[in-house]
């Protein structure tokens, strides 16, 4: 394995739990509160049972394979090479697609927030430039800086709630009853969703060098995931009430905005929204990163072969067609997403759920029926 | 050695290509599309809502710009909002308008009753504008003659809305709330109460070079469904505010044997009990609220003896004030339809309220008052010229 792409577990988990941070904004809390409405800030808890399944699921599919192992090196092994390579190839087609549409969605909630004034297509370019040559680097760097933003992304949405607790009323958050357990199972569904894109960074997994990833690495980052889910679906109901939460585009922007620091600060939310941003910087240049090394595979008979004294010209093509060639890919794809909003919304509420669940959930599910019968 | 070159030369090319992005090339389209200079802007604090047949009146007051500054007011009207705000900046002498620091928004009366749905779309859509903004309706006349004749300088209409900020924390009469509170209780209850105030002229009350107007809280508008259906004054107010916890005190005069004497309740809040009898929703409310004997006026015609009030009688005497006067505010929410006390929150836990609730909601009210205390005086002095000598 190349040294320069190695991975620590911290490193891993660190990618993994900002890289939730984006689609977890996107939706949330507003799905929630129109799904559950008082009682969706239980989606968290009602997330863990969904996980353990998922977990458990993959604890199967891992089984009798060496220690990270990466989630293309599973495919290939149960599908065989035409198959594998074909799978590998869907995942790679879906990591460019999702890399666009966070590009999008990124600009979009600039321009909704913050800039209503300017153009998304001046965001998005900006993104696709800076993840572009975050791609044609090291992995390692990716997760280095990971490590140091993984404290402040914590941090802000704690601050965030605490700051508006003198104005909350947290008997909006009730009644809890059982009348009616399927909103809240499918809020609980949503909050587990969250965790697909994890299942989709685990091509790099096989990069981590120091050690085999072990449940206590987990549990705590994902119980901080779950616990962010339900702190922020807490605050911006027992702030507008689930009624107006779900009306509201990006209700905890909306509470950021609302925030006054002893009196003195005012309009902190541009702060909340320019730090979200780099969550989207780490999802979508890890995307951009593994989708690089997928290309690399795919184009590797048609690339001339990489040697130790390749002259400069071949040894850049070699290093680096493939990240600017999924970096432009995503861009591309960014570009051709629809315009419209309440177009780009169904799309960001009903499609991107469904096939990230489906990538993440619903086929590893078939791979390891697949498994069980051919163990037979 | 040469691929890491070739590595720093990409990155550098593609740094410079975002440079050019995030540079303030092109104002139409880049993020340098709502910059300005500081001290060209002009920060609108309190911003007045009038509608007519015709359209919008929006009426603008800066307040004073720093120690020595200004305070800059303008009008202007327009089909909607937005062109409302662009008519403003338009006639703006000074600088660049910037409307995301309003802190205080007035509606006048015939607004309130037209309806604040427009108004409460454009602050919760707007990036400019902020929920946590306070909202004040007139009982009387429009938003743009308060914050147009605020008198001479040497106060002005942002000042004047601060401070009745301050005296609906002392006093009981009613309690400013803001876009978010009131969104919340429209949304979840279907009516709000709203800080009302009325426009008074400062001649004869206060010293002003020249006299202008000023506005004191009187009670509570009631929105319901967005628009103003009804008020809460005086007693009535009062009561609303003991019952919702509200910070504040109220001032009540009572003719016991022997003279009157004016008390101050404050209490913290309605205990509320729910109940279901039969499908029906009923409610049990204790009100616990605390006296102090301020002052105290000796009947004339008693002289020679000393009043000292029966705490017990004063008890009994604010406790049946205390219950007539919730029942009219309960008798109005139910006559209105409107649950501007938010009751059904205290309904909702298991049950599904059917569509007339309200109406058919019974309510047990039990006030209990406590004569705490009566200053740093157990009796009265005996002064030459009173009444006692």
């Amino acid at each position: 394995m190349n040294d320069v792409n190695a991975l620590s577990r911290r490193q891993f988990t660190a990618i993994v739990f900002i890289s939730l941070l984006p689609p977890m904004i996107r939706r949330f809390p507003r799905v929630l509160a129109e799904r559950a409405g008082n009682m969706s800030w239980l989606a968290g808890p009602l997330a863990i049972p969904a996980l353990a399944l998922g977990a458990l699921l993959f604890w199967l599919l891992y089984r009798n394979f060496g220690k990270n192992t990466g989630y293309d090196t599973l495919l290939q092994s149960l599908l065989g090479p035409f198959f594998g390579a074909l799978a590998v190839g869907i995942y790679t087609l879906w990591m460019l697609f999702y890399a666009g549409f966070l590009l999008r969605s990124g600009a979009m909630r600039f321009v909704s927030t913050i800039y209503p004034d300017a153009l998304p297509g001046l965001f998005l370019l900006t993104m696709a430039l800076a993840c572009t040559a975050a791609a044609c680097g090291s992995l390692k760097a990716l997760g280095r800086t990971a490590l140091l933003l993984r404290p402040l992304l914590a941090v802000l949405p704690v601050a965030v709630f605490v700051l508006t607790l003198k104005d909350a009323d947290f008997q909006l958050l009730l009644p809890l009853t059982g009348s009616d357990p399927l909103p809240l199972l499918h809020c609980g569904l949503e909050a587990a969703n969250l965790f697909g894109v994890a299942v989709i960074l685990s091509f790099s997994a096989g990069h981590i060098g120091d050690g085999p990833l072990r449940l206590r690495d987990w549990l705590g980052w994902a119980g901080l995931v779950l616990g962010i889910v339900s702190l922020i679906t807490a605050g911006c109901i027992a702030m507008f009430g689930p009624q107006l939460t779900a009306r509201l585009r990006h209700p905890f922007f909306m509470l950021t905005r609302d925030v006054t620091i002893l009196g003195a600060l005012e309009r902190v939310e541009p702060l909340a929204v320019a730090v979200w941003v780099f969550a989207d910087f780490i999802l979508i240049s890890t995307l951009l990163w593994i989708s690089g090394e997928r290309l690399r595979c795919v184009f590797q008979r048609l690339l001339p072969p990489s040697q130790e004294k390749q002259s400069g010209f071949l040894a850049f093509f070699n290093r680096f067609c493939c990240p600017l060639l999924s970096g432009a890919f995503a861009a591309a794809a960014a570009f051709l997403l629809p315009a419209e909003e309440d177009v780009f919304l169904r799309l960001s509420d009903t499609v991107v759920p469904l096939l990230t669940a489906g990538l993440s959930f619903g086929f590893p599910l078939l791979l390891l029926v697949l498994k069980m019968l051919r163990k037979r | 050695m040469k691929g890491l070159f070739f590595h720093r030369c990409l990155c550098l090319l593609l740094l410079l290509a975002l440079c050019f992005s995030c540079a303030g090339c092109g104002v139409k389209g880049s993020i340098y599309a709502n910059y300005r200079e500081l001290d060209q802007l002009r920060l609108i604090r309190a911003l007045g809502y009038d509608t007519s047949g015709a359209g919008v009146t929006l009426s603008a007051s800066t307040g004073k710009q720093g120690e020595n500054g200004e305070s800059l007011s303008l009008c202007r009207s327009g089909e909607n909002i937005l062109k409302a705000m662009d008519s403003l900046q338009a006639y703006s002498t000074e600088g660049r308008l910037f409307f995301s620091h309003i802190q205080h928004v007035v509606a006048g009366r015939e607004a309130a009753e037209r309806g604040l749905g427009p108004l409460l779309d454009f602050v919760e859509r707007d990036v400019r504008t902020r929920l946590d903004t306070e909202l004040f309706i007139l009982c009387e006349g429009t938003a743009s003659s308060l914050l147009m004749n605020p008198g001479d300088d040497s106060y002005d209409a942002t000042e004047l809305l601060s401070s009745v900020k301050q005296d609906t924390s002392l006093r009981a009469v009613s309690r400013v709330s803001n876009f978010r509170e009131t969104a919340v209780a429209l949304s979840e209850y279907g009516a709000a109460l709203v800080c009302l105030l009325r426009p008074v002229t400062t001649e004869g009350s206060v010293r002003l070079e020249e006299p202008g107007l000023t506005a004191v809280p009187v009670g509570y508008a009631i929105l319901k469904d967005g628009s103003m259906v009804g008020v809460l004054e005086g007693r009535q107010a009062e009561a609303a505010s003991l019952f919702l916890g509200y910070p504040g005190t109220v001032i009540r005069e009572f003719s016991m044997p022997g003279g009157t004497v004016i008390l101050r309740i404050s209490g913290t809040g309605a205990e509320i009990r729910p109940s279901w009898q039969n499908g029906t929703p009923a409610l049990d409310i204790t009100l616990r609220v605390t006296t102090v004997l301020s002052e105290t006026e000796p009947d004339p015609s008693q002289t020679g003896q000393s009043f000292s009030p029966d705490p017990g009688a004063l008890e009994g005497a604010v406790e049946q004030m205390l219950t007539e006067n919730l029942q009219d505010v309960i008798a109005c929410s139910k006559s209105l339809d409107a649950d501007f006390l938010a009751l059904a929150k205290q309904l909702r836990r298991g049950h599904k309220l059917p569509s007339d609730w309200l109406r058919n909601l019974n309510i047990r009210i039990t006030v209990s008052a406590a004569a705490d205390r009566g200053y740093d005086l157990y009796t009265p002095m005996e002064l030459k010229g009173d009444a006692h000598s």
